[in-house]
């Protein structure tokens, strides 16, 4: 079996990061990590179904509601590791 | 007043005499399991119980707020309400952030008397320092930490009084509540019934829904349409759903659900992300109603969806397409059930002006009827200049006669004059009445006794299943840059399936660049309203066409920007 251990902060981002690029279909350059995902044009439906992604992937039970508390990439990702 | 047909208190107790410990309500988690249950006997025990503790703190008719997480406590204040006379108005969750202007202002025009919530919300909001002054004047009760009496017979609500004021979704500057009596939630379900029925013998009813409870849709389908058909009602979060559309569809699969609702963007929400793999565990062959409504309903997607999930064995005749408003309880339109849905592929030329004529050419509209109206409705299709009926597949403002008509707008006396009082202008001998008609402000024909909706008068924006409200993306628009004309732009829906478009005049001498502008107005539309801005045109000066009172003319602006016909600013 293979370890199930939890994405890091870092590889929780650059997920995020990845797949706000591939929902805005733009460049993974050009997503901000420090900007709240509204802004950068992701709406509130998409920005909760990318919770559901996130979980899927991450292993992580992610709360639907995060998102509007934890609106950037980086702040979604640090709360997640939070101990 | 229907004949035979008993209040709300009568049909409650009914079903928990002959239905006793099957459940009623159902609650769902995000991991499809059943987190809460309450059976018919334990809502009639319950909401009498509290019921009467609400008569002991207000006077029947006085004006409750229901805040609720979308849970089964909603399902149990609401019945508590209809049983006790009081009335009942459901709010958007606390959770939301955005909500809180929308919440203070309901409260403000409803004159509420009280709050109903549960000990976890009163305890999460009563120290927020925005909700205070709402806080001060208003008696809470959780209801969840009542000491409830024993049920008994409570005295009968007079079928004709106020039941519940829906406020309709999106604007928060000027909150409109509908106000519906109990006689026309009996009235709506009835009509739902009938459209709903099926030949041949039909299974236990269950239903399962996502929708809001707030909302007159999920209000209707989720909480009081099952007690109407003593069915079973599984109830999930709008969130659930968003987060994995598959729980929604697996929920339907696991628990043999044969009743669910959906406005038409969740459809395609599940095409979109449900995998093959995914499906492979889905059971639909159960799901004999799939009601589809509260948006432009588009024949493409239900297509797409039964193309996608029939290897599931869900059935394209299930699709129920219907039409209602919050102004006529819900329901207007729909079915019958038993016929698959219609579709019309017309000439969008003729239909820009107001004739539906077949087309085989390439170009063409397909429009999904939204079938026949039901039991005491009238239906009228009138010319909104003239109010002059129109012959039919001639395209006109939908006016509307039947039970399941709300009492008008609360403290609205123009308004509701306007629009529930409408005076229809014909020719002597006519069978239709002359007064009393409601303008939905919707604008559709008919052709063969099934109704068509090519549009909407009012300018309301639909994205996603949400309501927005142009004004406000307006004003937000207006002032993200120094280079903006204050009062000169427009906000519409546009495209399909339809996103937001904003055309904006700028100063004419500005020297910024049509980039940074660009960028200003969509930061500042996204940041406050979460909604992307899809499309945007910066034009120049005078180039939005108002009235002559000075009102923007927003179907104008949509089409001279479909045309070409706006002249862009440039430096």
């Amino acid at each position: 079996m293979e370890d199930l251990k939890s994405p890091s902060r870092s590889e929780i981002e650059v997920w995020l990061q990845e797949a706000v690029a591939k929902a805005l279909e733009k460049p993974v350059a050009s997503i901000a990590r420090d900007v709240p995902l509204s802004e950068m044009g992701v709406d509130s439906v998409e920005a909760v179904a990318l919770t559901g992604d996130l979980e899927d992937w991450s292993g992580l039970e992610v709360d639907p509601t995060l998102i509007f508390d934890y609106p950037t990439i980086n702040a979604l990702a640090a709360h997640l590791t939070a101990a | 007043m229907l004949k035979g047909m008993k209040n709300w208190q009568h049909q409650l107790a009914k079903h928990a005499q002959e239905r006793g410990s099957k459940p009623l309500y159902r609650l769902l988690s995000r991991q499809g399991e059943v987190s809460r249950q309450l059976t018919y006997q334990e809502v009639w025990t319950q909401a009498n119980g509290m019921a009467q503790v609400l008569q002991q703190h207000f006077k029947p008719g006085d004006r409750l707020l229901l805040l609720f997480e979308p849970d089964l406590d909603f399902c149990l204040a609401l019945w508590a309400c209809f049983l006790a006379g009081m009335v009942a108005i459901p709010l958007y969750p606390p959770a939301d952030p955005r909500m809180r202007e929308r919440f203070l202002s309901v409260s403000r025009d409803a004159e509420a008397r009280g709050i109903l919530t549960t000990a976890a919300i009163q305890k999460k909001v009563r120290f927020a320092r925005w909700f205070l002054p709402v806080f001060r004047r208003l008696h809470w009760l959780s209801i969840d930490t009542l000491a409830l009496p024993s049920p008994q017979t409570l005295p009968d609500v007079s079928f004709d009084s106020l039941a519940l004021l829906q406020y309709t979704s999106g604007s928060t500057h000027q909150p409109k509540g509908v106000m519906l009596s109990h006689h026309n939630f009996m009235s709506n379900s009835r009509m739902l019934d009938l459209a709903s029925r099926l030949p041949g013998e039909s299974p236990e009813a269950r239903c399962v829904s996502w929708l809001p409870l707030y909302h007159d849709m999920g209000l209707m389908c989720g909480v009081i349409q099952p007690v109407y058909f003593g069915a079973e009602s599984l109830l999930m979060s709008p969130l659930t759903f968003l987060q994995k559309p598959l729980r929604w569809l697996q929920a339907l699969s696991d628990y043999q659900g044969t009743y669910s609702s959906a406005p038409n963007f969740a459809y395609d929400f599940c095409v979109k992300r449900i995998t093959d793999d995914e499906k492979k565990g889905l059971d639909l062959s159960h799901w004999l109603f799939a009601l589809n409504g509260a948006e432009p309903i588009q024949s493409e997607t239900m297509a797409r969806f039964t193309e996608a999930f029939g290897s599931c064995g869900f059935k394209h005749r299930a699709f129920f397409p219907a039409y209602g408003l919050a102004e006529s309880t819900v329901f207007v339109a729909g079915g019958p059930a038993s016929l698959e849905p219609q579709t019309l592929t017309l000439d969008p030329e003729a239909l820009s002006r107001g004739m539906a004529q077949a087309s085989d050419a390439e170009a063409q509209i397909s429009l999904v009827s939204v079938g026949k109206v039901w039991a005491s409705t009238q239906l009228c299709i009138v010319n909104p200049e003239t109010c002059e009926p129109v012959p039919e597949e001639r395209v006109g403002e939908i006016w509307l006669q039947s039970d399941s008509v709300g009492m008008g707008y609360w403290k609205q006396a123009a308004l509701t004059e306007k629009a529930f009082q409408a005076r229809l202008v014909q020719s002597e001998g006519s069978p239709l009445p002359n007064t009393g008609w409601l303008r939905t402000g919707d604008l559709g024909f008919v052709k063969a006794d099934n109704l068509y909706i090519t549009g909407r008068q009012k300018d309301v924006i639909i994205l996603h299943g949400e309501n927005h409200y142009p004004q406000r993306f307006e004003r937000l628009s207006e002032q993200a840059h120094p280079a903006f004309r204050v009062g000169c732009n427009a906000a519409v829906g546009y495209g399909v399936p339809e996103g937001l478009l904003i055309v904006q005049e700028v100063r004419t001498g500005t020297v910024a660049s049509v980039a940074e502008m660009e960028q200003a107005l969509k930061e500042a539309v996204s940041a406050t309203t979460r909604v992307p801005v899809e499309y945007v045109l910066l034009v120049q000066a005078g180039q939005v066409p108002k009235t002559s009172s000075g009102k923007v003319r927003r179907s104008e602006v949509r089409l001279r920007y479909q045309k070409g016909k706006l002249k862009a600013w440039k430096t």
